[in-house]
């Protein structure tokens, strides 16, 4: 449910004045989790599993929530029942219990300051800056990073990048590293759907396996 | 336990949730308070949209900087300070009198973290991510921002490990001002497109 772009139906946008970083202490507790709790891989690809329904009407943190359960259940790090037990015992009034680690404390410090990228290598990239390129039309089961709306679209290469792990590969197939050139790609949005005049660009970043050779 | 803990009984049932699944992983040894206390505070005090209004702000009045920014943004940001989680590859685009942009993720909610900090609730919704790379125009006179036709206005929709933020013209009528004072007219949604720079509006 989640490949949302074009998608009819929605109403307005509605912006919240002085919006906190965290509306409710939880959010921020689960922001926390996430960023230092190592659960295993496929973050998204977690949510992307959530059922429809559930996954328009419940909040971004609820996303994190279920996305940290699932992964800890499916890798091994606790147990259902083990989430169960807790929730008893907290709702009968026992507090979350405290535990101090100086060390993971000063890397999640490090984690939000600049830091080293990573690089990596992969075969050359087959389009340059440019080049109109053609998006598969059949797109790869599992989690992917190629918006459905683009499915078959033919854009230009704007921008060529140095090689990343191919997130569709990492986040279904557990944590599998597999580096490809990647691509900034401009789409002419009426070529996609009957638009508002004048028309718009749609820029969106593409790995080479979501273009045609 | 002599500690006094910060969670009353829960008062909702995503609370509840977030303690069993924080009672868990600090049982398991998978986390520690101290670490997930660091990431909340960073989040409450340091990182957010005043630490790209910086940025904005110091384009404007140093080009050099600016050439910078619009060069390597990640680079750019770390300058000043900010960088890490969300934002290890960031890329400023900018404004100009014939390009307007707009930033959205709409498979996710991809987000610049350490420039713009957490992204307010519309930026994650369905409707935000659904309408704006189909109707644009119609989204932003929602935001009170009406653009010309004469305008292109160019949607980034994020999918990649690249995070984009929005590099917004100089306002008219803002030469004298200090470059503390232009940050002060950089708003979170001018740095994600949805509204332009005013003077006397409020950052």
């Amino acid at each position: 449910m989640h490949d949302l772009g074009g998608r009819q139906g929605f109403g307005r946008v509605e912006a919240e004045p002085d919006e906190p970083p965290f509306h409710e202490p939880w959010e921020g507790r689960v922001h926390g989790m996430s960023e230092t709790a190592d659960v295993g891989p496929g973050f998204r690809h977690a949510i992307e599993r959530m059922e429809p329904a559930a996954y328009l009407t419940t909040s971004y943190y609820e996303h994190w929530l279920e996305s940290i359960e699932t992964r800890g259940i499916e890798h091994g790090c606790f147990t259902r029942e083990d989430l169960a037990a807790a929730a008893e015992r907290i709702a009968a009034g026992e507090p979350v219990p405290q535990r101090s680690d100086p060390e993971a404390a000063r890397a999640a410090r490090a984690m939000l300051r600049p830091r080293p990228k990573s690089t990596y290598t992969a075969p050359p990239p087959r389009h340059g800056v440019g080049d109109t390129v053609t998006v598969v039309s059949v797109l790869p089961g599992g989690h992917t990073r190629c918006p459905g709306y683009l499915r078959g679209a033919r854009g230009v290469v704007e921008r060529v990048h140095a090689p990343m792990p191919l997130l569709d590969v990492y986040e279904s197939q557990d944590g599998l590293v597999r580096p490809e050139a990647w691509y900034t790609v401009a789409f002419p949005a009426d070529a996609l759907w009957e638009v508002e005049r004048p028309g718009h660009t749609i820029l969106v970043d593409l790995w080479e396996s979501h273009l045609e050779a | 336990m002599t500690e006094q803990h910060r969670h009353a009984r829960p008062k909702s049932p995503q609370e509840l949730r977030a303690a069993a699944l924080e009672t868990v992983l600090i049982e398991k040894g998978l986390a520690s308070t101290d670490a997930i206390d660091a990431v909340v505070d960073a989040f409450e005090r340091e990182i957010g949209p005043q630490n790209g209004a910086r940025m904005v702000a110091r384009a404007w009045v140093d080009p050099a900087y600016r050439g910078r920014l619009l060069r390597d943004a990640a680079g750019a940001a770390a300058e000043l300070g900010y960088g890490g989680s969300e934002g290890d590859h960031m890329r400023a685009v900018e404004n100009t009198p014939e390009v307007h942009n707009v930033i959205v993720c709409t498979l996710c909610s991809c987000y610049p973290w350490p420039v713009l900090g957490i992204p307010p609730v519309w930026y994650k919704s369905p409707p935000y991510r659904a309408r704006v790379v189909r109707e644009p125009r119609a989204v932003l006179a929602e935001f009170g921002l009406e653009l010309g036709d004469d305008v292109e206005v160019r949607v980034w929709d994020s999918s990649a490990e690249l995070r984009y933020i929005v590099l917004p013209m100089r306002p008219e009528g803002t030469e004298g001002l200090r470059e503390e004072e232009l940050a002060g007219l950089v708003t979170r949604d001018c740095m994600i497109g949805v509204a332009v720079p005013r003077v006397g509006a409020a950052a």
